[in-house]
């Protein structure tokens, strides 16, 4: 039987490659003082679990009849108001007649509260407007552009509905938009 | 980070309300940057629910939920500058004007018009000259609680009359608080009191649910049948209402808006054995336009969206 002792979490990965289950143990026994977990994956996350989540498969996202992602943001419950750009009249023009970028922004609590990952992992920010009333005065925040990740080809979006900056940092404190991407087409 | 805005002085207009003498709207330079005296944004939060499933292919999911997110860094802002500042130069009075305590953040020119003079003695001011510039830092200022409860309904069943499905998708928010914190207490105290007169606006505070944008309230639904060939999909999308306060004072309602978007499926094999659907989609069925509000295009444009009714044909095939 094929057992593993603890090791340094670098060698681990790394050996992970090299060796099948069926080869011996290599590595001497050693403590492993801390693990940090920055991050962890809620893919195939079930609305019936523990954890509170809103999904949206393909089926869904298709019944919506959206091509933009500002307006597939808008179909999510949990989204508040979609700031990017207040100065509508001037420079800025509003989302849907614009339609380059949208901001999230679950639960309202403010652009840049929201973490937004694909296919597990953390997406670009870009600079959003001074939109975020803060104190007296406005405050530049950041946003990922909803509109850089296309609708067509996403299999899943998933809305973390809780805050989880104590497992991702503090850009998740309104919760984590996780949207995963058809991985392969089907070929007969 | 420098640049100028124009700002009212609110020092200047206790000193000469109508300005009669004085210019109490001008342009200032404001700079910004960081902070040594910065702590980290802290967010506490909980969630607890039930998820209960009945009978088969139906799913009930009922959660409440709490973010507090305390010590939110940002800019104390020019005008809360010299309100505050305004505020340290009443409670100094006139005893000493050789050494009155100021606000540190609001650097003061000594250019005094000697007619006003008399004008500040009246206010019970020290006399003081144009605002410079004004030092706004970022810093950690207020504390915001959000609360509220999600509710979904999802349902799927298989029947001789084909595969229906339904999903509904609610939340509505109880609590939206923003609380002022640091030097902002301070401000919205001396207001409460009287010590600051009502004239000086101290506004974004306290619960601001159901305000601008903030409904109460957003449910999403979906509702499915396919059969063979065939599939018929429909999806509705409901803002809940909520007011608009504007500039002088008024409370301008804004309706809830709903909408529904509806498309019919058709699955067929094209050319021999190619995989291909054509769907004929309805958006916005009902043409309901954005509510009217006090905003550049006469809606709210960061909640709404003002698309109107439109129809499309779309043809999907697989090669591959």
């Amino acid at each position: 039987m094929t057992t593993f002792s603890k090791r340094p979490l670098a060698a681990s990965v790394a050996s992970a490659m090299l060796i099948s289950a069926a080869s011996a143990p290599l590595f001497a026994q050693q403590e492993i003082d801390e693990i940090v977990v920055v991050g962890s994956q809620i893919r195939g996350a079930q609305i019936s679990d523990a954890l509170p989540v809103s999904i949206m498969n393909e089926l869904d996202i298709e019944a919506l009849g959206v091509n933009s992602g500002d307006e597939l943001l808008e179909f999510m419950a949990e989204q508040g108001q979609n700031f990017f750009i207040e100065s509508e009249n001037i420079s800025g023009g509003v989302n849907p007649a614009r339609g380059d970028i949208g901001a999230f922004n679950l639960r309202n609590l403010g652009t840049g509260n929201t973490l937004v990952l694909l296919n597990g992992r953390r997406v670009v920010n870009s600079a959003a407007y001074q939109t975020e009333s803060v104190g007296g005065s406005f405050v530049p925040v950041n946003t990922v552009n909803v509109q850089s990740i296309p609708v067509t080809g996403l299999r899943r979006t998933e809305v973390l509905r809780e805050g989880a900056s104590a497992i991702y940092g503090a850009d998740a404190v309104a919760g984590v938009d996780s949207r995963l991407l058809v991985r392969s087409i089907p070929r007969t | 980070m420098a640049r100028s805005n124009t700002r009212n002085d609110f020092g200047c207009l206790v000193v000469d309300p109508d300005e009669t003498v004085l210019d109490c709207n001008y342009g200032k330079q404001r700079t910004s940057g960081g902070s040594r005296s910065f702590r980290p944004e802290t967010s506490d939060n909980y969630s607890l629910g039930v998820v209960l499933e009945p009978v088969e292919g139906l799913t009930i999911t009922y959660d409440k939920w709490s973010i507090e997110k305390s010590d939110t860094i940002g800019l104390f802002g020019e005008e809360n500058h010299i309100a505050l500042d305004l505020l340290r130069r009443l409670s100094a009075g006139t005893s000493n004007c050789s050494a009155v305590t100021t606000n540190p953040a609001v650097i003061r020119d000594n250019d005094i018009p000697t007619d006003s003079l008399p004008l500040f003695a009246a206010a019970g001011l020290c006399p003081f000259g144009e605002v410079a510039r004004v030092d706004d830092n970022y810093t950690n200022l207020d504390k915001r609680t959000v609360e509220g409860t999600d509710i979904g309904v999802f349902y799927d069943v298989e029947t001789e009359l084909g595969e229906f499905g339904f999903r509904y998708v609610g939340t509505f928010m109880d609590k939206y608080d923003q609380e002022a914190g640091g030097q902002a207490a301070e401000l919205v105290a001396a207001q409460a009191s009287g010590t600051l007169p009502a004239s000086v606006p101290v506004v974004g505070f306290a619960s601001l649910i159901g305000q601008n944008g903030n409904p109460e309230r957003k449910d999403t639904v979906r509702a499915s049948w396919s059969k063979g060939d065939w599939a018929v999909r429909m999806t509705g999308l409901r803002y809940g209402d909520f007011v608009q306060l504007l500039s002088n004072g008024q409370v301008f309602p804004i309706p809830e808006m709903t909408t529904f978007n509806l498309s019919v499926d058709y699955n067929f094999d094209m050319i021999g054995d190619i995989d291909s659907r054509i769907r004929f989609g309805m958006n916005n069925v009902q043409d309901e336009r954005a509510p009217l509000a006090d905003d550049s295009f006469g809606y709210f444009a960061d909640q709404h969206r003002d698309l109107g009714h439109y129809y499309y044909v779309d043809l999907r095939f697989r090669l591959l």
